[in-house]
């Protein structure tokens, strides 16, 4: 459940982002000749529900799933925002290999991007590489966790399928560094 | 201390009933000074909301016996309107300097809002939904309807307010076909 201080966070982050998002979508507009500011607008259409639902509707199901998807869309910014409010991230608890099952690596995927195995709006990621390892995942430079606020990940360590708890958005960046 | 009228209109969850609250200082002007207390809520088209509904009288009688919390709980709000609310005391005893009439435009946008907050849960359950025109258009066109009936009732334009709520009311009732 998404705490009313997680929310106001994530609020606040959702603001700035909203800006952070336009400085970058004017580059790629320029550069790339991609128009990507309708995200931005979903950003504040989302956060402007979640100012609305805050003070009624927090520990509500459908108020977390709304909050999940909130930091979807402005995760990519998250480093950034938090950097502006001072806030900081919550680093969780350092990471202690339950195996050397052979070398340690690092993989980086683009969601949604051509050829990338994780297509956008989509919440899972396999590959036998990371089977029976210990992973560390990061999502646009964070490093997100098994349980807590926002964007958590699930691992079958078996298959190597990594479940999100919320779909990942079209460029996200994924890391999946294995030990 | 020159005595002035204030109040405050929230509305909660509840989109059918709107609190408005005297929240005026009796310290120079007891309340035993006044004769009477009382409501105009005027809609758009000049007709005012009847409390309780079968009220025959213009006004809504805010008394101060009836209401000695200052709050009053005005229910039957069937729809969202830009309303021009006038709250009017009788001084058996004017000073002069004092202000007993405020009069304010305020927006009521629960039904919007809370259309709004539906169609993020539709996203946040379904993603892709966004990718389809129609349903991200009429997301888009209702937040700019909700912000602009806000912006209007701002600045006292009650005709714009109701008018970009009656259109919001338009997409809303179009729900089906466009969410």
């Amino acid at each position: 459940m998404l705490s009313n201080e997680v929310i106001t966070d994530y609020i606040k982050w959702a603001d700035i982002s909203i800006y952070l998002s336009m400085n970058d979508y004017q580059k790629t507009r320029y550069y790339n000749w991609v128009d990507q500011r309708k995200k931005t607008r979903m950003l504040y259409m989302v956060n402007e529900s979640m100012k609305w639902g805050q003070p009624y509707l927090v520990g509500s199901q459908g108020y977390d799933e709304a909050g999940n998807y909130l930091y979807s869309l402005f995760g990519q910014w998250l480093l950034q925002a938090s950097a502006i409010t001072g806030t900081g991230l919550v680093i969780g608890t350092p990471v202690i290999p339950t195996s050397t099952a052979g070398a340690a690596g690092t993989i980086m995927i683009v969601v949604g991007a051509s050829g990338s195995p994780i297509p956008a709006n989509t919440n899972q990621y396999t590959n036998t590489i990371i089977a029976s390892r210990t992973i560390i995942v990061i999502l646009d430079n964070v490093v997100i966790q098994t349980s807590g606020g926002g964007v958590t990940y699930s691992f079958n360590t078996v298959t190597g399928t990594i479940t999100f708890s919320a779909n990942l958005s079209l460029n996200q960046v994924l890391t999946i560094i294995y030990i | 201390m020159a005595f002035v009228a204030n109040y405050t209109v929230a509305q909660g969850l509840d989109c059918s009933s709107v609190v408005i609250t005297d929240t005026s200082s009796y310290s120079s002007e007891a309340k035993s000074t006044f004769s009477y207390r009382r409501l105009y809520l005027y809609k758009a088209d000049g007709t005012t909301i009847k409390f309780p509904s079968n009220s025959t009288t213009t006004y809504i009688n805010f008394s101060f016996a009836s209401y000695p919390t200052d709050q009053i709980t005005i229910t039957g709000i069937d729809q969202d309107y830009g309303l021009r609310v006038v709250m009017e005391l009788s001084s058996n005893s004017p000073v002069s300097g004092s202000i007993y009439t405020k009069t304010s435009v305020v927006a009521l946008t629960c039904y919007t809002n809370t259309a709004l907050y539906n169609v993020v849960q539709i996203a946040a359950t379904s993603p892709s939904r966004v990718d389809d025109p129609v349903f991200y258009d009429s997301w888009s066109e209702l937040q700019t309807e909700k912000d602009a009936a806000v912006v209007a009732g701002t600045y006292g334009d009650q005709l714009s307010a109701d008018a970009a709520l009656k259109r919001a009311k338009t997409i809303i009732n179009q729900s089906i076909l466009r969410f």
